[in-house]
This record gives C-alpha cells, structure tokens and sequence, in this order.
C-alpha cells in the first residue's frame, strides 16, 4: 500500500516534470529561437550552406595539429 | 602512459584503452548493457578497461572525447533557426539530452570516473582519421573518412604522414552520403543506424543495370554529383534537417512509390530502389577516391567512418581506383572513434613516434577457464570438459560437419561490430539447408541476408576473386568478392545471390585456436572454410560473458557451445529455466 503510493506520488511528479519542461523549453524555443531566426531571415542570413551553383561541393579544412591548450576546448 | 579514449552520445558508446601506443582493452558498451548501439555513458566499458590492467582512472594521462560537443551544438541551434519553426518537436525531444548530458561532458566524465586530470577533444572526423591511419601499417597514406555527420562534417580526406594527419577537405552537413542511405533505408522500412547494412545484402537482389533501372535515375535527382566526387543532396527530398523522419513526401513522388511497411514482403521495386542506392554510392565513393588520389598522390588508403563498412563497395577499391593497398578501421563507425581519439592523443598531440600495427580485433573482455568452470558448476549446467586442444578442435569440427550449429566462445571479445572467432555462431558451408536451419534455428533474421564464409588467409583465392594478396580488412569481414563459379554451388549457404560472399581470412598469427579449427574441419569435408555469423539473436547485441552466451544458447535452437576447453549440448540441459 506504501509502496503503491508511492509509486504514484513520483509518476505524479514526473508528469509535473515533463509539463513544466515542455512548457519552459516552449517558451525558449519561441523567445530564443523564434526571434533570432525572425531577424534573421530579415537580414538574410543564411546558417546552412545552401548555394547550388558551385564548381565544387568540398570546402577547404586544412585540419591538423593545433597547440595542446585547444584540444581543452569544446569547440 | 595511459590514455583513454571516450565515444557516446550518439550511437553506438565505446571506450578504448592504450598504454605506450598499443591498445590495451577497447569494447562497446552494448556489450555490457545489453541494448543495442548504446549510446549512453560507457561506463561498463570504461571500467572493463581500466580493470584490465588494475589502474584507476586518475592514473590516466589523458581522457580524449571523440568531438567537440559545442560545435556539433552549434550545428544543431543553425538546424533549428533554418528550419523553424519544423524543428519545434525536435527541440523538445533533443533538448534535454543536451542540457543534461552532452554539454555536460566534462562533470560526466569526472563524476562517472572520479578523475582529475585532463580531458582533451577532437574533431569527429579527426578521431575517425586517427582511428584508421595510427594504427595501419602504413607510413604514409590517403585517408578518406566517411558517415552520417561529426559536428559539421560529413565526408572528408586528407593525408597521413608518420604520426601526423592533414585533413584537406570536406563536405559539410546536410550533404551526407551515410544519412542519404540512411533515408533510403527508412524508406525501405528498416531502422536507422541500424540495418544499412541490410539494405547493402538486400542491392544484390535488385536490377543493377543503371540504364534498365528506373529508381537510379529517379534517385539520381536527390544528389547532385561534381566530377570530383563532391556532392550535395537535394533537401526537399528529406527531412532529416528538421525532423526525426528522414525523408519527405518528395522523395515518394520521386521514387513513384510508397514508403515501405516494415511488416510487409519485399518487392521487386524495393530490392531496386536498394540496388540503385548501392549504385548512386558507390559512384560517389569511387569518383571521391579518384580525386583523393590525385590530391595525395599516395598509393595507400586508409578507410574509417560508417560508410567505410559498405563491404561491398570496399571489395572493389583495388579494382576501380588507383589505390593498391587499403586499411580499414575494424570498428570503423562511431563505437571506433574513441580508439582514435587516444590514438590522436598520443601520436600527434604529444608526438610519439608510431609504435603498433592493429592486425587483430580481440580487445574485449575474456575468461577463463576457471571463471568459466566456475559459472558452469555454479548454474549446475550439464557439460563436458576437453582433454586438451586437439580434442577440442576435432569434437568441433566432427560436431560442424555433422550439421549441427555450434556457438564459439572462445578469448577475447571483437572489437567492432563483426564476430570473427571469439563470439561466433559456426556452421557446415556445404549444407546447402545450412542457411535456412540458422535462421530457423537461431538467427530469425530476413532471409534475403547472407552468411559469411570464414576461411584460411593462404587459401582465399583459391574460392574468393579476390585481390592478391589479399587486403588486411578481409581479416576483419571488411570486403566482399565473388565467389569463384565452380566453388558457389559447392558452397551454396554463403554465397549471396550475386554470387559473393562477404569472407573473413583468418591467418595462424592472428588466431590460431580458430585458423586450426578450419584446417581440422578441411581434414573432413575437404575445404577450409566455415560459416560464421555473430552470436547473438536478432535485435541483440553480440554475446559478452559465459552468461549471455548460455542463455542465448538456451533461448535458440543452438545444438552446442563450445566454451573455452568445455562443451555444453543444449539438450542434456533444462531450457525452462534460462
């Protein structure tokens, strides 16, 4: 019987969790993502490279050995 | 020194362990959860690892993560403002993976291990370049890497000098040759990340006449092809960009058909839609090597990324490319970007000179015969002990000849997503039922795929067409030949439609308990070559421990398991229980 309530206290919870992060991730996607893809498309920024007229699809990279202090880095 | 290399977050989670330059342990963590292409935290595996040489984490010098977490995350916000506001229910269901893990890594890591010292990053495909170029035999090579995507790229190559890689170019995201075939594959009804491979055996049954096939040209117009291999695919056939789904209603109109149910039969149409795919990549694949080797000039191709496990475009590299000598990474998909990761570490960031060759995949776990004795004693399993070696082998080899399917559980565990003698499923080859009674018995699995031969190394081109010498990554099930015409109807259970057959050469040095089991069974059928299929049962993963291997035995209709020096049947056992 303990257990059961229990069981259904923390499903209730999680239910409140997944609404409360639904609605907050909601409202960050509309706000964040919204506006900025809002301004944009009015300056015409493009943030994936979707030029079809090339002579080449392969983009220059030159990736090799850097300095050790930026393999720290996430990016 | 110690250096551990990480992979998770996407699919297929691993860890790989080196010390002075020569791997130590490296395994999947699927192995050890049970779910197949895990791709949480591989905390199982890590700790397989570090056991297997009795250090802790903090006696680690370096832990490596196999990309850099904030551009993939950069890549991931572009997505969404691009495609707003499609990607709304993307966000929701990606997001708090990201809040909570992946950008998270570093207190992860440091939390999960309890370790303090240095964690380093390195590109995706950077980590894929190391993993296939450090440890090759070659000095210097072309090294071309290939899959779905990194952070942004999708396909790249370069050239690898000593213990230094120069990655010259890419192609970017959302041009992808891996998640190309990857929506081909959902349409065909398969799962994604999963069963490419599938839809790979499933092309030989289609029309591969580019002219008389109509889905090659109908395909043709989702991706646009220079001459120098570059590409990019047209997005309005897919969804992958904003979505979980990864093709659009475009691509059904394109391909004059609907999106296969996965639990209706196969078609004529789709084994065509999957052979013009074959088709279309393997056109990019050859026209990328092409331009590869006139920017590198290098003879040698090292192979690593996803696609590089496309064994049947790899069987023809020699053929149809200038490249003479090729290496694959075994692991080449995410599961071996950790090995790279540690490999990069070592070799050019702290600059050590190259110091092993990887001419072998048996990095996992193993037991032994005591740790076996005692489980089997334990369970109060009904089996038998051999006397010795001999034994062993003969009593196996009488037991495949005989027909009867044999579980292999021998050493230690595959690195990498094939079975090559340590957790195998072994059958007669001659046995023209063979086929039908595995996946009746056991495998369950569609029944267009075909078994792969295991054969002798020195003896391969007496079966196979196969390049000579034979390249090093048909040790690790990595290329597909024709079986010679004479030899398919001998061997009818491991050719495939098309009359190839995916083989696995084993030489004596690489594994000699099961180079010696072929040479025994070839004393009674003639040939030394067997079936070999992976010991597991459809859905998952392959087997890790004695206990895994025995319930797996005991849930199938497999008729032995030989395990280390013991042999257990499944009849004289009670099934009810497992």
């Amino acid at each position: 019987m303990v257990n059961e309530f229990k069981q259904g206290f923390s499903d209730y919870f999680l239910n409140i969790n997944v609404i409360i992060n639904i609605l907050l991730l909601s409202l960050v996607y509309l706000s964040g993502v919204g506006l900025t893809t809002l301004l944009s498309r009015l300056l015409k920024k493009k943030f994936i490279n979707s030029k079809t007229k090339r002579k080449t699809y392969w983009n220059n990279l030159n990736l090799k050995k850097e300095e050790l202090n930026r393999y720290y880095r996430q990016f | 020194m110690y250096i551990l290399g990480i992979s998770c977050y996407y699919h297929d989670a691993s860890a790989a362990l080196i010390r002075d330059g020569k791997i130590v342990a490296a395994a999947q963590e699927e192995r050890f959860s049970r779910i197949k292409h895990d791709m949480s935290f591989p905390i199982n595996a890590v700790n397989f690892c570090l056991k297997s040489l009795n250090i802790t984490a903090n006696d680690l010098d370096y832990i490596g993560f196999y990309e850099k977490p904030l551009i993939k995350f950069e890549r991931i916000l572009f997505q969404h403002l691009s495609f707003f506001p499609l990607t709304y229910k993307t966000f929701l269901k990606t997001m708090p993976s990201w809040i909570n893990q992946k950008l998270r890594i570093i207190t992860n890591i440091k939390k999960n291990l309890e370790y303090k010292g240095d964690i380093l990053f390195i590109q995706h495909h950077l980590s894929h370049a190391a993993s296939c170029f450090f440890v090759s035999p070659f000095e210097k090579a072309a090294i071309v890497t290939i899959d779905g995507v990194g952070e942004w790229t999708t396909t790249s190559y370069g050239k690898g000098i000593n213990n230094q890689i120069n990655l010259l170019q890419e192609i970017k995201f959302p041009s992808s040759l891996g998640l190309l075939y990857s929506a081909i594959t959902a349409f065909l009804g398969f799962k994604v990340n999963n069963s490419e491979y599938k839809i790979m055996g499933l092309s030989s049954y289609g029309n591969k006449n580019k002219k008389s096939n109509p889905y090659y040209n109908y395909l043709k117009k989702a991706i646009k092809i220079k001459k120098d291999g570059s590409f990019k695919l047209d997005l309005k056939y897919f969804k992958f960009h904003y979505s979980d789904k990864m093709f659009s209603k475009k691509l059904c109109d394109l391909l004059k058909t609907k999106p296969r149910n996965p639990n209706r039969p196969l078609s004529r149409h789709h084994k065509d839609i999957a052979a013009a795919l074959q088709m279309i990549y393997e056109d990019v694949f050859f026209k990328i090597l092409n331009h590869v080797y006139e920017k590198t000039l290098c003879s040698n191709l090292s192979l690593a990324g996803g696609c590089a496990l496309n064994s049947v475009a790899n069987g023809k590299i020699i053929r149809k490319s200038p490249f003479k000598k090729i290496w694959i990474q075994p692991a080449a998909g995410d599961g071996g970007a950790s090995l790279g990761v540690a490999y990069f570490i070592y070799n050019s960031i702290l600059n050590h000179k190259r110091n092993y060759v990887q001419d072998t995949c048996f990095f996992g776990p193993e037991f032994s015969t005591g740790q076996v004795h005692e489980f089997l004693d334990k369970n109060k399993i009904h089996y038998s002990k051999f006397k010795n070696k001999n034994e062993l082998l003969k009593k196996t080899a009488e037991l495949i000849y005989d027909n009867n399917i044999v579980a292999w559980f021998q050493g230690k565990m595959e690195w990498g997503p094939r079975a090559l003698g340590s957790r195998s499923i072994l059958a007669n080859p001659l046995n023209p039922e063979a086929k039908d009674i595995l996946n009746n018995k056991v495998k369950h699995r569609e029944s267009f795929r075909p078994f792969a031969p295991v054969v002798c190394k020195e003896d391969a081109a007496e079966y196979f067409e196969c390049d000579e010498p034979l390249p090093n990554p048909a040790d690790f099930m990595l290329m597909v030949y024709p079986i010679k015409k004479k030899i398919q109807k001998i061997l009818p259970s491991v050719t495939h439609v098309d009359g190839t057959g995916r083989l696995q050469s084993v030489s004596r040095k690489s594994n000699p308990l099961f180079y010696d089991l072929l040479r025994e069974f070839e004393k009674l059928s003639g040939i030394p070559i067997l079936i070999n299929t992976s010991f597991n049962i459809r859905g998952e993963p392959i087997v890790c421990t004695p206990y895994d291997a025995y319930r797996c035995m005991m849930g199938t209709g497999i008729d032995y398991l030989i395990i280390e020096n013991f042999l257990v049947k499944r009849e004289d056992n009670l099934q009810d229980k497992w």
